[in-house]
């Protein structure tokens, strides 16, 4: 419901920006508003600002399934359009996964992997559990007595969880997993005590930790992330690192000269100051990743989900 | 009047099995909450099969069925089938047309359609009407940012 | 700042004729757009939200404020005129203030409406003044097994919108939450009832539905129907005004409904669909006219209303409190503040207190703006029915069109369009209540979820569903009011029976 009304919401930025010759053609494979609609609009509006890519783009909307109905619309569409790009992330790869869908992240040119939202592990701030090594302790002692709210089944939280149980030699289908429709939910279940862990991005977590609801315990990233008190479950002896990273690709059959074009424009937008203004007001974290790098990061990524799904038994 | 529609009964009972049938391709238990993804359908699939057998019971009892009331209706009920069927296929076109023709067109082919079941005989001024009254939404929502497509999608605009 | 002065001050910002001016216009452009069948309030105030970019962030917030309310206004004029709710909030307006509009008294139903709005938009607005930090508590404290019993009782006032027959209400109730399980399983991902088609994924979508069922299947039933002689009908043969009898039969729903609109609103799972239903069933047992229900009861207006708008209020208290959005408006106005770097959530108050206190005075006086406008409309409004019928229907058709395809783009959802409105047709002929299939669809897949959470947090032990004083309470509620009427009527029958056996 919310999604729906949000595309409807796509609004004004899109007549604001027609009107010029080529404009890209942009789809976002979610709602206005939502994580993937930023990620398309906003290096655009970046690259009008430092003059990089000025004939402007025509966005569509189109969310739904994990953004792979937007995925087969954009591939249908624009098989060997140089002019084509669509925004994407860590959701997708799962979501192609669990969905079934006929149009794979395969089907499409990898271009830039841009933003990343770390992971946050949070308990009540009066609960039991008040670091990883409890919350591991605690699941081993009885995994089912350990309930877990965070977002969509088999999505990145599911997954954050499913590894550690994994790296704590537990399995990862046992896990008492509840899912929730929003990280509002999320937070109110677990600051209230209706679950014992919540698992969600920071930029949704850190305003109830700072106000002191609930207290963040661990987070995903490589190391400690600056305003956290908290460790990083690599730190803390569970070698697990999992982002909610969102990126760009290219068209189906993108020509290598489309491909460098594309990547070119990215890397400038990166270093310009309109990207670091938008990185700082939207909250992102910078994860700027080009080209091959990339297409190498995207590949390691559907493999790792695909096995954890197949663990949590989501897909066979 | 007698009139038995005992395929009212059927269509119920027969959603009610096409339930059952999909919802035993899931599982009915989990691990912990204990109600699986299954149970619900399953559950409503079967009350659907009981209420389309206790509705062919009463249809058999001869229980009668007041049409509704509503604004605009006659009460002498003489039911315009025509009527139906124009109003019918303008809330059908736009599965037709809707993709290839755009937003214009559609609306201004179901605004002369559903203007005919309404007994309205001047169809050139009713496509006169029509079209520029859908011109006029399509802007206006367009302005608004409500995606309803392009103005003639088959000519490329 | 403490809420008194606090409030002074925001009147201070909010009363400033430029100020007046943009929340004149909010109100205006949220109740023109709202109006449209079809369109509802979430809608509407998505669409008008960009317009508010363009300004400063204390007149766009004020301007929100307008449109806000405005929205939820004018989706109670198509509901009541045209049966054609635009969103589930306005559909058990829909259910006695079309009948009242069928009598004539559309006018009384459109006041009444506007009144019920305005006082229970007053109270959810003191109420955001003045209790918002511990109402917003409530969001931590209800626990699923609460939310589940909660539902459960919503659930048991479908009885009252059952008709005629038991066995086609049921029937009714089924076939919408035979709607709601399709989809992927929230709890475990499993795709059910989806027959392969990816557009059925995400479940079907709830304002498809309900424009369908409405709009489209009166359509077709009306179409199917029409003599080429108007029927004898006058909209305005009630008057278009309140009778002193309507104020007294009014003022108790309305009070009553904006104290189950508030709270449930506040609620992140509880919107503004479960204090409609609750007060619709609350009044329909209240009244001191039952016969009239289902016929046009003034109460089944103003209760329902009521709590819709203050429902509306209670959504704000979340978001400004604690910066949760809990309903697909919230969620909207949530990017608006996030449009212009503010953090709804505790800090809000203390960093941008003009802000919030004027957009808060500001819906008190969009709220008075919107009765002022709204009483003289209503016998405006009323005249709509006087538009040729072949247009007003081709009207009612395209909207739904902008309203269906505008906001999916998807083919899937203007088949479901066809098919819902032929079920819509077949349900009219046939006498099968329409209200219980959305009650169905909305409440369906909510109670499911807020079962399987409770049970799976108390691995599958079916007490912790009584676990907490709440649950346990609305629980024993929602036992009595299944039993007691059925004692009730069994006396009653035997004391029936009892003197016809003495003779």
């Amino acid at each position: 419901m919310i999604r729906t009304i949000f595309a409807a919401a796509a609004a004004v930025s899109l007549s604001g920006l027609a009107a010029l010759a080529e404009p890209a053609v942009v789809m976002a494979p979610g709602g206005a508003g939502g994580g993937y609609d930023a990620t398309a609009r906003m290096p655009f509006e970046a690259m009008a600002a430092d003059g990089i890519f000025t004939d402007g783009a025509t966005f569509t909307n189109k969310g739904g399934a994990g953004g792979t109905i937007g995925l087969a619309e954009f591939a249908g569409a624009n098989q060997g359009n140089d002019n084509a790009v669509m925004s994407m992330g860590v959701i997708m790869v799962g979501g192609i996964l669990l969905n079934n869908s006929p149009v794979t992240l395969d089907d499409v040119t990898p271009l830039v992997r841009l933003t990343n939202d770390t992971g946050v592990i949070a308990v009540a701030t009066d609960s039991p559990i008040q670091s990883v090594e409890d919350l591991v302790a605690a699941m081993k002692a009885d995994l089912g007595a350990v309930s877990i709210a965070g977002g969509s089944a088999g999505g990145v939280d599911h997954i954050v969880m499913a590894l550690l149980a994994k790296e704590a030699g537990l399995d990862p289908a046992k896990i008492n997993y509840i899912p929730q429709e929003s990280g509002a939910e999320s937070v109110v279940a677990v600051g209230g005590g209706a679950v014992m862990v919540a698992v969600s991005g920071i930029s949704e977590f850190k305003p109830m930790a700072d106000a002191g609801r609930i207290k963040i315990i661990a987070v995903t990233s490589e190391g400690r992330v600056e305003g956290i008190d908290a460790p990083s479950l690599t730190e803390a002896g569970f070698p697990v690192v999992v982002g909610n990273w969102r990126g760009i690709v290219g068209a189906p059959g993108m020509s290598d000269a489309g491909k460098a074009m594309w990547l070119d424009r990215f890397t400038r937008m990166h270093e310009g100051q309109a990207w670091k203004d938008i990185l700082a007001k939207q909250g992102w974290e910078d994860a700027f990743l080009a080209g091959d790098e990339f297409a190498a990061f995207l590949d390691a990524e559907k493999e790792r989900t695909a096995a954890v799904l197949k663990d949590l038994g989501l897909i066979q | 009047m007698t009139e038995r529609p005992y395929w009212l009964a059927v269509a119920v009972a027969g959603w009610g099995a096409i339930v059952l049938w999909k919802a035993a391709e899931l599982p009915q238990f989990h691990q912990y909450a204990g109600i699986g993804p299954g149970m619900f359908p399953t559950a409503i699939g079967l009350v659907m099969l009981f209420l389309g057998l206790l509705l062919a019971l009463q249809i058999r009892r001869g229980v009668r069925f007041e049409e509704q009331g509503a604004e605009d209706v006659n009460d002498d009920h003489r039911v315009s089938y025509a009527a139906l069927g124009l109003a019918a296929a303008a809330c059908a076109l736009p599965m037709v047309t809707m993709k290839p023709l755009g937003f214009v067109v559609t609306c201004t082919g179901c605004f002369v359609l559903v203007a005919a079941a309404f007994q309205s005989r001047s169809h050139l001024l009713n496509l006169a009407l029509g079209a520029a009254f859908s011109v006029l939404c399509w802007w206006l929502f367009r302005k608004l940012g409500v995606q309803l497509g392009g103005f003639l999608p088959l000519a490329g605009v | 700042m403490d809420p008194v002065n606090g409030l002074l001050n925001g009147f201070a910002v909010a009363l400033q004729p430029q100020n007046l001016f943009w929340c004149f216009l909010g109100t205006f452009m949220g109740t023109a757009i709202g109006v449209l069948p079809g369109i509802g309030p979430a809608l509407t105030i998505a669409l008008l939200l960009p317009v508010t970019v363009y300004i400063d962030p204390t007149a766009a917030f004020i301007m929100f404020a307008g449109i806000f309310y405005g929205a939820m206004y004018g989706g109670s004029t198509t509901s009541i005129l045209l049966n054609t709710p635009g969103e589930a909030g306005a559909m058990m307006t829909a259910l006695e203030g079309n009948r009242m509009a069928r009598k004539g008294r559309g006018a009384a139903a459109l006041c009444t409406a506007a009144l019920g709005s305005f006082v229970a938009g007053t109270i959810g607005t003191i109420g955001l003044t003045f209790l918002a930090p511990p109402i917003a508590e409530l969001a931590f404290i209800f626990k699923p097994q609460d939310y589940f019993a909660l539902m459960l009782l919503a659930f048991l006032s479908v009885s009252v919108v059952m008709g005629s027959s038991k066995v086609r209400g049921f029937i009714a109730l089924f076939i919408g939450l035979s709607l709601g399980v399709v989809g992927i399983d929230k709890a475990g991902g499993m795709q059910r009832l989806t027959f392969g088609v990816p557009d059925l994924l995400d479940g079907v979508e709830m304002t498809v539905v309900l424009v369908s069922l409405f709009a489209i299947g009166e359509l077709l039933y009306v179409s199917s129907r029409y003599g080429k002689q108007m029927p004898n009908l006058n909209p305005l043969a009630g008057g278009i005004w309140m009778t002193r009898e309507d104020w007294k039969r009014s003022w108790k729903p309305w009070l009553r409904g904006a104290a189950f609109g508030f709270p449930i609103g506040a609620l992140p799972a509880g919107g503004a669909e479960i204090p409609t239903f609750l007060s619709y069933t609350v009044e329909r047992k209240l009244t001191r006219h039952p016969e009239e229900f289902g016929h046009g009861a003034i109460e089944g207006v103003a209760g329902p209303e009521a709590a819709n708008n203050a429902a509306a209020a209670g959504v704000l208290v979340p978001l400004l409190t604690l910066g949760l959005p809990t309903s697909a408006t919230a969620a909207i106005l949530l990017a608006a503040f996030q449009n212009y770097g503010l953090q709804p959530g505790p800090l809000l108050f203390i960093n941008s207190g003009d802000l919030v206190w004027g957009l808060i005075a500001s819906l008190y006086i969009g709220n008075l703006m919107l009765l002022v406008l709204n009483l003289p409309l209503a016998g405006l409004w009323v005249r709509l029915l006087f538009v040729p019928r072949p247009y007003l229907y081709a009207g009612i058709l395209i909207f739904s069109l902008v309203g269906i395809w505008g906001v999916s783009n998807s083919w899937v959802d203007l088949a479901m369009m066809f098919g819902v409105g032929c079920l819509g047709y077949v349900m009219r002929v046939y006498d099968f209540p329409i209200a219980p299939v959305l009650i169905g669809l909305i409440l369906g897949p909510m109670a499911e979820e807020k079962l399987r959470d409770a049970l799976a947090a108390g691995q599958g032990d079916p007490l912790t569903l009584v676990s907490t004083p709440l649950s346990a309470g609305l629980l024993a509620i929602a036992f009595l009011v299944v039993t007691v009427p059925a004692l009730l009527q069994w006396r009653r029958s035997r004391r029936i029976v009892e003197p016809a056996d003495a003779e």
